[in-house]
This record gives structure tokens, C-alpha cells and sequence, in this order.
């Protein structure tokens, strides 16, 4: 009993260290990543609930924004740059090019990330306001506190 | 037509541009200290909120009539005006009191959705509008789709000054005798 | 005499909508005759593009758009065929990746052009989208094998060559582009762009589209400046339509369309600025944008992606404190593009990297098909606003700022000064500004008013009959073009007579600028890449569409 009693307590202070401190990495393609923008700069300041490090490299990230139109192109780059990144990871899909396709129903445009990596979170909106995606990520933190993969 | 300047390359005297930048940089750093008409712009989001304007586009809302039906007759004008196509509509008919069509089935998947304001512009009966919300995050796909439950019910969030994008009024002021909707 | 006169003698002239001579000449003649053009002054191609009429035997038109940068005459030049087309690279360097989408969208092959492989699709793909018997929605997946890996020849050399891959997600491309380079050292070697890596179908999109829901799309082309692409599409189609919008309308467009071409320059600068390694001017640009973008938002209900102009004017008059709200942004910009001078003009670092930096030279600018800032960068005064005034561009007093070397920085002081003359427009617009109708009265092009719709049989009727069939627009085709803020952004429409599109091509300024960049990086430092990548502003959504 004693054993899982320390495991239980040492996973709920990692639980909290992780949602804690988000390191978003954003992949950035169009419209959104303008919004994005405005999210991490000093209006909104994502900082203040610890995703402050904005990581261009998926290595050393956990949280992966997508935030931008995924065209059939770019699924490849998608999927490795998602293989990259180490465990425990998230994916908030932002706006919806990237959650279902929008309205380009289209020949070159995939319809939601989901066909080829994991989601948590969808941010509907073209493009979402800055605090409809803050809204998003404060509630994956909470995911991520309350022991969601 | 105006000739750009440009400045020559070698600058001997080039510490007076770098304190000039320093002079810059101080001067905004103190008025935003001091003089703060304009308060430094900065939104701690989850307790202050930006005030979007009255025609922000936001999550779609229906009207209901007086007694709590949905004021929609099931038209499919917002289902055709709707570039996204996101919009789904299945209508039955009301036999007893309005005579009328009226919605069965009635969803929006917020998640094509591109909040262009088309179904607003194009419903005839002034059912359709958008509401400021835009906190619309969720877990799965199949949870952005709205129904009828939830679409007829004002956002919690917005529930004070909650419509935003509103029908296209036209060139004409004001109608003689026109029926105004008071909310 | 125009001096394409000639070709009127031996060839069959058309008529068409917008009044640009059209001639339609037989495959075999078009290199002699793009050489013929190009001595006569038509030194400029501004945009080759292909339709497809399935119905007919040879069912491919190849249009071409020359352009004369002396006395700014325009002639159209189409060639019909079934599948080959000698290809006018040899003339028109410009003409380079114009073919390369024809090819990837009609499958029309280009004899003669160096490197003819599909552009914004890739290999993966099979089949030619923008054919009429392509169905819009039919998908082919790219897998990981799939991706494009250029073949290079090994060279001998004393230093070992690296190639290594700019891209797709390369914080310092703002976008999705991939560079491939072979460096030797810090020095490029070879160059090539891979592009199509957003490409949104929106071509396709718009033929499946009546008139009025294309305008969505429209903002997703350049979505810096939403608003400018919206107001040069529905610019077209009006002048298609033969009608005449109100002038309050006019001024709001003016006066909306100078804010967002100030607000694109921002985001051009600072970006470039931050990338050479000065943060604070990023600041200092982002506040006024921000103040813009409240304008807009308060006009028509999105930050970004507007939508707020409709096919015969606005959606929605201007709120009440519209003035005020642009006073504002007339107030606090000049300070702060007077600090972002003061901070980076005169920086020696600033210089140093971006004097005699990615340099072009006019001639190299025009036979790449430049427009806008980069091209007057280079020293040519062409502007749309000036040269085809539209919506009193003609009687507000502004001038056009044109740089001498056609380098990076002179494309800077180009950007920074056009912000200055906008908000010189912008303040001539205000106060002509005047209370009265935004859109056109005409129920065949507008929804009629709300009151009329609830209360009357007609404006009902026209209310559904507009949702339902949208509008018609004559026969024809019509190129309407208008400045946007990388250069002349022009849509070229060709309508059968229906409510949909038959055809609506965009003819993107980044495209022309971009196919330029690799070749002008040869040679050039990796480092000074990324800062003349920011200087000439490539938007993915333009690029790729």
C-alpha cells in the first residue's frame, strides 16, 4: 500500500509539473498562425500559465498546435514532425482547416488531422479568436492535471 | 514619385545611432510607466475578456417565438447560403398550432463551419443570428455538432448583450408599421 | 498605332469584357510571336493560365497576358490545343512556373521548358484537378515515400557539400515553403523551391460555388490583407456585371483596403526585421495592427478573415464610431513608424545586412513578372492605383515611393514610405466620407433589405430566388486587377452565362515574385536567405491558393 501511495503522489506532481508547464510547438501554416501570434505576444501572453517556451524544434516540445490548413502535401510532415516528439504529447487542432477541413472540400486539403495523428483538443472558429484557443489550451491543462493521456 | 533614402554604409560616428535607439526604447518604456491613458495592453484572459463589438461572429443562436418553439420554418436558406455546407436540416410538418413547417433535426458542425455570417444574411425569418460566444473548444468532433437543444439557449458566457452578427439591414432606414423583435 | 496592331492583320480578334485585345493564334505561332511582342514593348508577362472546355475538340485554352511596363497596354494572346504547347520560357523567364501549373492543373504539355514537373501537386497525385471532369473532392493520399527528393548530380569540390532542407516548417519562412539548397559552406550552391505545400484548391472551390459564397475564399488567399482580396474580387465581378457601387461604399473600400495594406506591410517588416535579429520594432508595429484590426472587427465581426464586402458593395454599414476608431490609428501610427526609423534606417547591423542584399536588377524584376513593392524596390513607378486609378485613387494626392537598387533594404524604405502615403489616403478618404447607402439598390445583385423581405411578397421572392440561383453574370471573361499589397492581384473570371464561376483564376503576385527567389540566391550567403525571404513578403495562401 505504502508503494502505491508513493507512485500515486509522485504521478500527481508529474500530472502537475506537465500541465504546468506546456511547451507548445506551433506548427504554423496559414491564417491561424496569425492568430497565433497575437496569443503569445503581450496582449494575451501565454506565458503566464507556463507555456511560455515557444519550441521550434518537436524534440523538445509536448504540445503540438496545429494551426493552419493540412494539405495532403504536408500530411508526411505532419505525422514525422508528431513521431518527433517525446512522450507524453498533446495535440490541440486549431481552427477548422485543420479539425475537419473548413468548407475546402477539396481535392488537395485533408479532412481533419485526425486521419493521421491523435487530437485533444478542437478549437472550432476561422480562425479562432485568441481566446477561444486560450480557452482550449486551459482546458487540455486541466486534461493534463487531472491524468488525461 | 519619391526617391527612398539611403543612408551610406560606413557610419564613423555610429554610437550616436545606437544611443538614439536606446533614447527610443527608454522614452516608450517610461511613457508606458507613467502615462497610461491608454492602459498597457494586456488581457489576463480567464478574468478579463476583450468586449468583441455587437457584430462579432461568434456561435449561431435561434430565436424562439413567444411560447418557446423555434421560430424556424425549415426553409433551407442557411443550409444553401452556407458556403461550408455545414448546416443540416430535416424538416416535419406542425400540424396542430402554427401550420407550419418546422425543424426536426436542425445542427450546425461547428467544426466546418467558417462563421462567414451567409445563414444569417439569407434567413427570411429572422430566425438565425450569431452570438459573441467564442469559447467553443471540445474533446471530440462528434461534441461540435449543435443541435437544436442547444442552439435555441443563449451561450452562459455572453448572457448579457449576447448577439453579435445581425440580419443585413439594406439601404432603407426604418419601414412604416414594420414588426421590430425585441429581445 | 497601338503596337499590337499587327497581330490584328493576320489573326482573328474576339471580343471580350474587359476591352484587352484578344487574339486567338495557332500553337505553332506563339514563340514567334511572344518574341515579336516583346520587342515591341511588351516586355512584362503577366499571367498564363489555361481554362477547359471539355466540349470542344481541342479543349485546352492557353491564356496569355502581356503587359507593357512603357505605355501600360495590355494584350491577350490564347492558344487552343488538345495537349502540347510550345513553351515561352526561352522569351519570358517569368513564364517558368506559370507553364509548370498549367501542366500540374490541365495536364497541357509545355515543349520545350526546362523542367516540367507538377508544381503544387506532387507526384503522388493522379489526374489534372482543375479539368471540368475532375471531381472536386477526389483525393489521392501522400505518404512518406512519396515526398519530393530532387535528383542532384555529385560535384567535385574541396569542401564537403551539404544539402540540407529549408522547410515546410522553418520558423524563419512564415509559411509553408521548402527550400531545398546545397551549400558549400555558408555559400549556396544550387537553390530550388518546392512549393504547393498549402494548396487549398482554390480554383476548384470557386467553380463549385455560386458568386457571392466565393467571397469567403477570397480572404483565405493573403490573409494579412483579407480585405484588399475581397475588394478585388468583387471589383470584377461588378465591372462584369456593368454596375456602379454608391461612394460611400467606394470610400470605406479605400479607406479599409489602405488600412490593411498597411497592415500586411507591418507584418511583412516586422517579420523580416526580427528575422535579422531586432525584436522591439516587432513591438512597435504590432500595436497599430492591433488598433486595425479592432476596426475591422467592429466593421464585420471577424479579426482576420473579413468577408465583409459583397458583390455590389458592403455587407453592413460602418458602425457609429467609425471615425473616431480610424482618427485613432491616424493619431498613433506616424509615431511609432518615426521609432521603428529612428531604431532600424540608419543601424549599421541593419545595414549591414541588408545593403546590396538579394539584389535585383529592373530588367531581371520585369522579365520575372514583379509587381508591387518589390518591383518599385527595383525602380519601376508602377502601381495599379496610379496607372488604372479606380475608387478616386486618381483624386486623393499620394505619390509613389520607388527605390533604387532593388535590394533588401531598399524594399524596407519602399514598405515603410507606401505605409506613410496610405495613411495620407486614408485621411483624404475620411473626410470625403459621407452618410448614405453602402450597397447598390438593385434586387437582382443585392438581398433586398430585411424589412422589405419580412413584410413583402417581391422582396421575399428576390430574397430566395438570390439564396437559392445567386446571380447571373453575362458571358464573357474579364480580368479585373487591382494593387493588392504584393503587387498586382488580378482575378480573372470566365462566366458561361450561369450563377457559378466558370472559371476564376487568380493571378497571385507572390507567385511571380517567388520563383524569382531561388535563382537569386545563388551565390548569396544561407544567412542572407532567410533576410530576403522576409523582404519580399511571400504569403503561403497566395502562393499556393
Amino acid at each position: 500500500m505504502e508503494s502505491s501511495f508513493l507512485t500515486t503522489k509522485l504521478d500527481y506532481i508529474a500530472r502537475w509539473a506537465q500541465g504546468n508547464s506546456l511547451w507548445p510547438f506551433p506548427f504554423g501554416t496559414a491564417c491561424c498562425a496569425i492568430e497565433f501570434m497575437s496569443i503569445v505576444s503581450s496582449h494575451y501572453d501565454l506565458s503566464r500559465i507556463g507555456a511560455e517556451v515557444v519550441r521550434f524544434s518537436p524534440r523538445q516540445a509536448d504540445l503540438l498546435i496545429v494551426a493552419g490548413t493540412i494539405t495532403d502535401k504536408m500530411a508526411p510532415v505532419l505525422k514525422k514532425i508528431y513521431e518527433q516528439m517525446p512522450e507524453p504529447k498533446w495535440v490541440i487542432s486549431m481552427g477548422v482547416c485543420a479539425s475537419s477541413g473548413g468548407f475546402y472540400r477539396a481535392y488537395h486539403v485533408m479532412q481533419g488531422i485526425d486521419e493521421i495523428i491523435p487530437v485533444d483538443v478542437y478549437v472550432p472558429g476561422c480562425p479562432p479568436t485568441p481566446e477561444g484557443l486560450f480557452y482550449a489550451i486551459l482546458k487540455l491543462r486541466e486534461k493534463v492535471m487531472k491524468g488525461g493521456k | 514619385m519619391i526617391i527612398t533614402p539611403r543612408p551610406k554604409t560606413f557610419f564613423p560616428l555610429s554610437i550616436i545611432i545606437y544611443i538614439t535607439g536606446h533614447i527610443v526604447t527608454i522614452i516608450h518604456f517610461f511613457k508606458n510607466l507613467i502615462y497610461r491613458k491608454q492602459p498597457v495592453s494586456k488581457i489576463p484572459y480567464p478574468e478579463i475578456r476583450r468586449q468583441y463589438s455587437n457584430n462579432f461572429r461568434g456561435r449561431h443562436w435561434l430565436r424562439r417565438r413567444e411560447d418557446g418553439s423555434v421560430a424556424c420554418v425549415a426553409c433551407f436558406m442557411c443550409s444553401t447560403n452556407c458556403p461550408a455546407q455545414c448546416i443540416h436540416i430535416e424538416a416535419a410538418e406542425d400540424l396542430n398550432l402554427y401550420q407550419e413547417k418546422y425543424p426536426k433535426v436542425f445542427e450546425i458542425d461547428l467544426l466546418r463551419c467558417v462563421y462567414c455570417g451567409y445563414c444569417v444574411d439569407a434567413c427570411p425569418c429572422n430566425v438565425i443570428y450569431m452570438t459573441r460566444d467564442d469559447e467553443l473548444a471540445t474533446f471530440t468532433r462528434a461534441d461540435s455538432i449543435m443541435t437544436l437543444k442547444e442552439l435555441v439557449e443563449f451561450p452562459e458566457r455572453v448572457k448579457e448583450n449576447p448577439l453579435g452578427w445581425k440580419p443585413y439591414e439594406g439601404n432603407l432606414p426604418q419601414w412604416e408599421g414594420i414588426q421590430r423583435f425585441k429581445y | 498605332m497601338a503596337s499590337y496592331e499587327f497581330l490584328s492583320e493576320k489573326y482573328q480578334k474576339i471580343e471580350t469584357l474587359d476591352k484587352i485585345p484578344t487574339f486567338i493564334v495557332p500553337k505553332e505561332d506563339i514563340l514567334n510571336l511572344s518574341k515579336e511582342l516583346k520587342e515591341k514593348g511588351f516586355d512584362f508577362l503577366m499571367d498564363l493560365c489555361g481554362v477547359d472546355f471539355p466540349e470542344r475538340e481541342d479543349r485546352f485554352e492557353v491564356v496569355y497576358l502581356f503587359f507593357s511596363t512603357k505605355n501600360y497596354e495590355r494584350v491577350r494572346l490564347k492558344v487552343r490545343t488538345k495537349d502540347k504547347v510550345p513553351s515561352i520560357v526561352p522569351v519570358f523567364k517569368g513564364a517558368d512556373w506559370f507553364e509548370r501549373e498549367v501542366y500540374d492543373m490541365f495536364g497541357v504539355q509545355f515543349e520545350g521548358h526546362p523542367d516540367l514537373r507538377r508544381i503544387l501537386t506532387g507526384d503522388y497525385f493522379k489526374g489534372h484537378p482543375l479539368r471540368k471532369d475532375y471531381p472536386a473532392g477526389k483525393r489521392w493520399p501522400c505518404r512518406e515515400e512519396d515526398v519530393y527528393r530532387p535528383q542532384i548530380k555529385e560535384e567535385q569540390s574541396e569542401l564537403e557539400e551539404m544539402l540540407i532542407n529549408i522547410g515546410p516548417s522553418h520558423p524563419s519562412t512564415h509559411g509553408t515553403f521548402r527550400l531545398l539548397t546545397k551549400l558549400d559552406g555558408e555559400k549556396i550552391k544550387w537553390m530550388d523551391a518546392e512549393i504547393g505545400y498549402l494548396h487549398r484548391c482554390f480554383e476548384k472551390m470557386s467553380e463549385t460555388h455560386i458568386y457571392q459564397q466565393v467571397i469567403p475564399y477570397t480572404d483565405r488567399l493573403n490573409y494579412c490583407s483579407a480585405f484588399l482580396n475581397n475588394v478585388g474580387y468583387c471589383k470584377a465581378v461588378e465591372e462584369m456585371l456593368g454596375i456602379d457601387i454608391p461612394e460611400r461604399a467606394k470610400l470605406i473600400r479605400v479607406i479599409l483596403g489602405e488600412l490593411s495594406r498597411i497592415m500586411d506591410h507591418m507584418v511583412c517588416l516586422a517579420a523580416n526585421i526580427v528575422d535579422i535579429g531586432a525584436l522591439t520594432n516587432y513591438w512597435y508595429l504590432f500595436q497599430p495592427r492591433e488598433e486595425i484590426y479592432t476596426i475591422l472587427e467592429a466593421c464585420c465581426g471577424a479579426r482576420l478573415t473579413v468577408s465583409y464586402c459583397r458583390i455590389g458593395g458592403l455587407s453592413k454599414d460602418v458602425p457609429e464610431n467609425f471615425k473616431e476608431m480610424v482618427e485613432y490609428v491616424l493619431k498613433i501610427t506616424p509615431p511609432l513608424l518615426a521609432d521603428v526609423d529612428k531604431l532600424v534606417s540608419k543601424n549599421p547591423i541593419f545595414l549591414k545586412r541588408t545593403m546590396g542584399v538579394g539584389k535585383i536588377s529592373q530588367e531581371e524584376a520585369i522579365a520575372y513578372g514583379w509587381t508591387g513593392p518589390c518591383l518599385r524596390a527595383s525602380g519601376v513607378p508602377y502601381d495599379v492605383r496610379k496607372v488604372y486609378p479606380y475608387y478616386f485613387y486618381d483624386e486623393f494626392e499620394w505619390d509613389i515611393p520607388v527605390g533604387t537598387n532593388g535590394d533588401t533594404y531598399d524594399r524596407y524604405q519602399v514598405r515603410m514610405e507606401e505605409m506613410r502615403q496610405s495613411l495620407k489616403i486614408v485621411e483624404q478618404a475620411l473626410k470625403r466620407l459621407k452618410p448614405g447607402p453602402v450597397v447598390v439598390d438593385d434586387p437582382r445583385i443585392v438581398l433586398p433589405p430585411r424589412a422589405e423581405v419580412y413584410n413583402t411578397m417581391e422582396g421575399l421572392i428576390y430574397n430566395f430566388e438570390k439564396v437559392m440561383f445567386g446571380l447571373k453574370v453575362p458571358k464573357g471573361e474579364y480580368y479585373g486587377f487591382t494593387e493588392g499589397a504584393n503587387g498586382e492581384l488580378g482575378f480573372y473570371i470566365v462566366s458561361d452565362g450561369g450563377t457559378k464561376p466558370y472559371r476564376v483564376r487568380v493571378r497571385p503576385p507572390c507567385f511571380a515574385i517567388y520563383q524569382a527567389f531561388p535563382k537569386m540566391m545563388v551565390g548569396q550567403m544561407v544567412a542572407d536567405a532567410v533576410a530576403v525571404l522576409g523582404s519580399l513578403n511571400i504569403i503561403a495562401g497566395e502562393l499556393d491558393r
